[in-house]
Order: C-alpha cells, then sequence, then structure tokens
C-alpha cells in the first residue's frame, strides 16, 4: 500500500471533518487528507462549496453586530458602581 | 519570583484590558440565547458584574472569553429555569440531519442561494431554532468556539456538541432554502426538476 492510500478518506470521513476543515481546525495531516479527498471528489468539493457559503453568511450577517454605544455604557457605569461599592 | 500578585489582577485596568474586548462576543450571544436586545443588555450587564466580582479567580493566560461566555450561559439558564419560557430539551431526532443536501438537489448544489438572504431573515431563522441547537450553532458557527469549549461551557459530552451542531446547521439550512424559494432567489421550476 502506498502512503497515500494509507492516508485516503471516504466521503463520510471527509463530510464529518468538513466543518473543521473549513475552519482551520484540523492538523495540517489530517487538514490535507481532507483537502485531498475534496479535490478530487465532485460531490464532496460541491458540499464544501456549500458549507462555505454557508459559514460566510453567517460572518456577513452577524459578525458585525456589536454591542450598541449606549448599552456599553451602562454595562460600564454599572461595573464602575459595583467598583466603588466594593 | 513571587506567584502574580491577586490584588493586582482584581483591578478595574486589568478586567478592561482583558474582559471587556470581548463584550461584542457577549452581547452576540445574549441577542441569539435571549431573542431581544433589551434582554441581552441585562444578561451582558449581569454577566459583567459577575464576572468583575470574581475577577480575582480568573486565571491570568487562560481564555478570557470562554470564561465570560460560561458565566453568561450560566445566568441565562438561571433566568430561564425562573421564567419557564420553553422546554430546554428538544427532540432531535424529530430532524432529518440530510435533508437539507437531498433537498437542494441540482438547483442550487453550492449553495448560492446564502449570499442572497438579507440579515434581518437570517437572524429570524436562528432565533426560531430550540435553544438547545442555537447554543452550539451561535458559539460555534458564528463565535468560532472549538468543540471542547463548547462541551465545557454547556456541560455536554462533545459527541452531543457535534450531534447537535449537525442538527442545527441542518435546521437552519433548511429554513432559509425555503425562504430563497418563496422569495424567489431559486427557481421553484427548478425544484420541481429534482
Amino acid at each position: 500500500m502506498t502512503p497515500e492510500q494509507v492516508a485516503a478518506i471516504d466521503c463520510d470521513e471527509a463530510l464529518e471533518l468538513l466543518h473543521e476543515y473549513l475552519k482551520q481546525r484540523l492538523t495540517p495531516e489530517l487538514g490535507e487528507r481532507v483537502r485531498a479527498h475534496i479535490v478530487k471528489c465532485r460531490p464532496c468539493l460541491s458540499h464544501s462549496r456549500f458549507e462555505t457559503n454557508y459559514l460566510r453568511m453567517l460572518e456577513d450577517s452577524l459578525r458585525s453586530i456589536t454591542c450598541p454605544p449606549e448599552s456599553r455604557e451602562r454595562i460600564l457605569t454599572a461595573i464602575d458602581g459595583d467598583f466603588s461599592i466594593g | 519570583m513571587p506567584p502574580r500578585d491577586t490584588a493586582d489582577q482584581s483591578t478595574p485596568e486589568s478586567f478592561e484590558r482583558e474582559a471587556l474586548p470581548h463584550l461584542d462576543t457577549c452581547f452576540r450571544v445574549a441577542c441569539r440565547l435571549t431573542g431581544d436586545p433589551g434582554r441581552a443588555e441585562d444578561l451582558v450587564q449581569e454577566t459583567m458584574l459577575k464576572a468583575f466580582r470574581a475577577w480575582h479567580r480568573f486565571r491570568p493566560g487562560t481564555n478570557a472569553r470562554a470564561w465570560l461566555l460560561t458565566i453568561l450561559r450560566n445566568s441565562f439558564i438561571n433566568q430561564y429555569r425562573k421564567q419557564k419560557r420553553e422546554p430546554l430539551a428538544v427532540d432531535i431526532d424529530a430532524v432529518d440531519p440530510m435533508a437539507i443536501y437531498h433537498r437542494v438537489g441540482q438547483t442550487d448544489p453550492e449553495g448560492e442561494f446564502f449570499g442572497k438572504l438579507i440579515d434581518r431573515r437570517v437572524l429570524t431563522a436562528i432565533d426560531g431554532l430550540p435553544l438547545d441547537f442555537r447554543a452550539v450553532l451561535v458559539l460555534s458557527d458564528i463565535e468560532d468556539l472549538s468543540y471542547a469549549e463548547i462541551s465545557s461551557m454547556l456541560e455536554i459530552p462533545i459527541g452531543t456538541v457535534k450531534s447537535r451542531l449537525f442538527r442545527a446547521r441542518r435546521q437552519l439550512q433548511d429554513q432559509l432554502y425555503d425562504h430563497a424559494i418563496e422569495m424567489g432567489y431559486i427557481s421553484p421550476r427548478e425544484r420541481q426538476l429534482q
């Protein structure tokens, strides 16, 4: 068996690891095995793009939400009050 | 060298430096858990006050964000138990985990429709998920916490984190896909050809 065959993973494994792969949380070795499968497997490549679009949508829609300045001010005032009392 | 001076660590300055940069993260998570910006502000305020009072127990060099979110989650659960607004548990087997990908078929196999959705609709769909689902989804897919961090924060096994997340994503994607069809982002005719 060649090293490539030993390292090969199937569609089920690739899909199970897909999100961790897309979020770059896998070890370099495991990430490379997922990548090697995806680039050769059309359905998994398509699924990977689907999940990438999903994650991008969440990032675009939600990451920009910030605590409004007036809320921030009230929270900081509460902490300041707590500190001076404590 | 003596251990770090705990008095120094409990100053407002160190709290401001280490904890306050995570205020936006706390607010985002609180908004999705409570579904209401007013309640979210109350929850973040309670979280920050508790964190400030317990600041001497925070270990420098550990993850302040995960520490704060754990306090936030516990505060939320306590409020929730009192109010009993909706059941915490959910029948996760009721959701078909493969539904969306089978449904999408040839219509929009790469999920282009995600890019056409307006933010408000996405938020509404997330807020409509059962609490157990939306907690893991928000912590993982929006705030980028690891499975291990979520497991420790929610006090559930990593396997449960994964299965809830898997189903939460499917349920959310499924709803957004329906919405994309209703809005005409995806043609119903194409859908029938599957």
